[in-house]
């Protein structure tokens, strides 16, 4: 799968999961959360969750632990879980600096 | 809550990186306040404190971000609020910090006294006389400090006793004062200079940091514009990493410190009969194998021996050959480890400020609690020779002040895990 413009690509590889490639900066940030504002919502998986695969991402700032809890809280508003999978170290760390590694903890 | 399993008899041994200071990260992160552009800030050390501080001036309105590599940008021009909530500051007293910047750049700040303290007399109001003599308005109601002020005066400033923090804050205010403040009685601690250093390089006029004279010209406007400043590395943590090692009878290298931060420990780690050897940015100690000699000391501010490597020489001479004699002078109640170590069967005697230690050959395992971060550290010490199982309760203390410590002693061949609660 090409991520758009080389920089972010979310690609549902079966249902209600959904692999997601490329960067999550302050620079795709918004083009991320247009990209996957309404999957949330919309589409659905094994017992109505949702999981997000990190595995692709490639690169991360604090900008993306923030996607990921305005995920958790897009879920959350529709009463649907959302699980995070392969979420990258960098991720985690930022997360723990930031004192929410509870809140975006990947589901085993 | 999350405890520590240590399993004591291991000889440490191997490499470790030495994360940045703690006690130099607070006040930088404070002094991040007084930039008119983002600044960023390097080898952040990632505790709880930090995450506290983030939260902190996140509340205030700051914006900050976290990059890829974990430095920390930070960006004071969108502050909107210059309160610090009773309930932030009671978990981390630093966060008397923001006072001197709000005050010195916005004119105002509402903080919380941070209220009492494990280890002994804390009281602000050294940084309150030092902020009112520049000219702030200053009423302290309902547990809060309210202080207003026009731009800040610079004057002489005597502190009746050497107070790092609020050294730290008075400099901090003083950077944007109209004139010279001088003060005298400064704290000396290298955490003191690395925050000078980082006030210098955003344009501050800063003379004679780490001495007790410190001189302030005031200017109009500090910037960190295109500044990536990295924290001084952490000799606390340095310290007691090399005490771990040198209590088992093992040999480590540890990285990316500082050892001319650290005369005054490596002096009793010698003493106590551990090889040492320094490079610009490195520290090899080898016990050989050896027990332990017991070493006295008494704790004075810098450069003197620090009070935050007592409870861990404690820790040391509870198994070292002979009596060790520590005194503290810094802080009245900073022996609350001693009761936790008799446990494990340390022979301390207390007379009032002074504990006397008689090394015995062994420490058994048990179940102990931790007071405050050093305290802590120094349980953690004890189990790691102790015979058979040692758990440290209460180890968010040690989570405020040493990055990932378990990982760090497991990488030097401890057994020692996290119970999470």
């Amino acid at each position: 799968m090409a991520t758009e413009n080389g920089v972010f690509g979310v690609e549902e590889r079966s249902p209600g999961v959904f692999f997601l490639e490329g960067e999550l900066t302050f620079k795709t940030a918004n083009r991320v959360l247009e990209k996957t504002s309404g999957l949330l919502s919309t589409t659905f998986g094994a017992n109505g969750a949702i999981t997000l695969d990190l595995s692709g991402i490639t690169r991360a700032d604090s900008a993306g632990v923030a996607l990921m809890l305005e995920w958790r809280r897009q879920s959350s508003a529709v009463k649907r879980a959302v699980h995070f999978l392969n979420v990258p170290q960098q991720l985690q760390a930022i997360a723990r600096v930031a004192g929410v590694d509870a809140i975006i903890q990947q589901s085993t | 809550m999350d405890k520590l399993l240590i399993t004591g008899g291991a000889r440490l041994s191997g490499e470790l990186r030495i994360s940045g200071a703690k006690n130099a990260a607070l006040p930088i992160l404070a002094g991040a306040l007084l930039s008119d552009s983002p600044v960023s800030i390097g080898n952040v050390p990632h505790l709880r404190d930090i995450t506290t501080t983030m939260e902190l001036l996140g509340r205030m309105g700051v914006s900050l971000t976290v990059d890829e590599k974990l430095n920390i940008e930070i960006d004071a021009n969108t502050i909107d609020s210059f309160y610090a909530p009773y309930e932030l500051v009671k978990t981390m007293r630093a966060s008397i910090l923001v006072l001197g910047p709000l005050v010195a750049r916005f004119g105002k700040a509402d903080v919380s006294l941070p209220g009492g303290c494990a280890i002994g007399s804390r009281p602000v109001n050294l940084h309150l006389e030092g902020l009112t003599a520049m000219g702030a308005r200053i009423d302290v109601k309902n547990g809060y400090i309210h202080a207003t002020a026009d731009r800040l005066k610079g004057c002489r400033l005597v502190l009746e006793q050497v107070t790092v923090t609020g050294t730290e804050n008075l400099m901090m205010a003083a950077t944007l004062a109209d004139g010279v403040t001088i003060l005298e009685n400064a704290a000396r601690e290298p955490e003191v200079v690395d925050l000078a250093n980082f006030l210098i390089a955003m344009g501050a006029k800063i003379h004679g940091a780490g001495t007790d004279v410190i001189e302030i010209e005031g200017v109009p406007a500090l910037s960190g514009k295109d500044l990536h400043y990295n924290i001084l590395p952490d000799r606390i943590e340095t310290g007691t990493y090399l005490i771990a090692v040198a209590m088992t009878g093992g040999k480590v290298r540890l990285k990316d410190t500082c050892p001319d931060l650290l005369d005054a420990v490596l002096l009793k780690l010698r003493e106590a009969g551990a090889l040492i050897e320094c490079g610009e940015n490195w520290i090899e100690l080898d016990m050989q194998g050896r027990r332990p000699k017991a070493v006295s000391l008494r704790t004075s501010p810098y450069p003197a021996f620090p009070t935050d490597m007592q409870a861990q020489f404690t820790a040391l001479n509870s198994i070292a050959e002979g009596i060790g004699i520590i005194t503290e002078t810094v802080f009245e109640n900073r022996f609350m480890h001693v009761q936790e170590m008799q446990r494990m069967g340390a022979d301390i005697r207390l007379e009032s400020n002074t504990a006397i230690i008689h090394g015995v050959p062994k420490l058994t395992g048990a179940e102990v609690m931790a007071t405050d971060l050093r305290a802590s550290a120094s349980l953690v010490l004890a189990g790691l020779v102790a015979e058979g199982q040692t758990i440290v309760d209460r180890i968010y203390h040690i989570d405020r002040g040493y990055e990932c410590i378990e990982e760090k002693l497991c990488q030097l061949g401890a057994e020692i895990r996290r119970i999470p609660s």
